[in-house]
């Protein structure tokens, strides 16, 4: 029953009568909302992965031994000491994690930046594609809620007199 | 009076099926939602597992147990990964199957109340 209308174009949406129009026009606008929310997921994911790799550049050479404050929760601290600045273990998902050398850590992050990016963009042309064809059904769905009108109003001239005749 | 019987009769089975059409509904709006789950996880751990064929064999792999990262063989891992893809994609394949049908009763449901529909109209005018 709601298969997908705005996939079918062999038929026209001029051919359409409005109730339908309206029931594509929402499904339209639920997609779209739908993949908007995506896009700005897509662009928190590579912000958070950014912020991955920048952390990786601050740990250049040179940096070793140096002291931090590694935190324990939001507003406790306690102070430690960079004993290893070679290798982190990074994340990689579903609750693994694997130990990586700086370099190879700083790939994997700018692969998962690039991936993102390439995702993000996919989302972007795919909501474009949709506004264009949500601005033209709504063109569509004006004209003929005019040309409705008019017919209405036409209608309601013509019958006044034969219900008076009657 | 056998009219009147019949109509009752058609009205009954006409509320009956709208009755299953919801509760159709309603069991296709979850299948969709677990649906979208398994997709997200399927997609997660194929990001995992390529990321493990990239890794040397003797790479270091821990698995978060709670607040601890217990280190793990490489091999395992991996078939653990693939075990948890096969079951991903199988209980896709499932829920797909279930959607399949479900429209299919939707359909012949919905047919059927229309006709019903008809009917009791055809009836009730009479």
């Amino acid at each position: 029953m709601s298969s997908d209308d705005s996939g079918q174009q062999a038929i026209s949406i001029e051919d359409l009568p409005l109730a339908q129009l309206q029931t594509i026009k929402a499904q339209l606008e639920a997609e779209i909302s739908e993949l908007t929310g995506a896009f700005s997921q897509m662009k928190q994911a590579q912000g958070a992965f950014r912020e991955c790799k920048r952390c990786i550049d601050t740990l250049a050479p040179g940096s070793q031994d140096k002291t931090i404050l590694v935190p324990l929760s939001n507003s406790l601290y306690v102070p430690g000491k960079i004993s290893n600045i070679d290798s982190v273990v990074v994340d990689v998902g579903t609750g693994y994690f694997v130990e990586k050398s700086t370099k190879d850590a700083g790939t994997y992050y700018d692969h998962k930046i690039d991936y993102v990016q390439d995702n993000a963009k996919k989302i972007q042309e795919t909501v474009e594609q949709k506004q264009a064809s949500y601005r033209g059904l709504l063109e569509v769905m004006q004209l003929k809620i005019t040309q409705q009108q008019q017919q209405q109003q036409q209608q309601a001239g013509a019958k006044a007199p034969t219900a008076a005749g009657e | 009076m056998a009219d009147s019987k019949t109509l009752e009769a058609k009205r009954k089975a006409l509320e009956k099926e709208t009755m299953t059409l919801q509760d159709i509904r309603k069991e296709q709006a979850t299948l969709i939602a677990t649906r979208q789950t398994l997709d997200s996880q399927l997609q997660e751990n194929e990001l995992v597992e390529k990321e493990f064929g990239q890794l040397k064999d003797d790479a270091r792999i821990y698995k978060m147990v709670g607040p601890v990262l217990v280190p793990q063989e490489k091999g395992e891992s991996v078939a653990n990964v693939q075990k948890r893809l096969e079951y991903i994609r199988g209980e896709i394949k499932r829920v797909d199957g279930r959607v399949e049908k479900l429209s299919a009763d939707q359909q012949t449901l919905s047919m059927n109340a229309y006709k019903l529909q008809m009917e009791i109209q055809g009836m009730s005018k009479a």
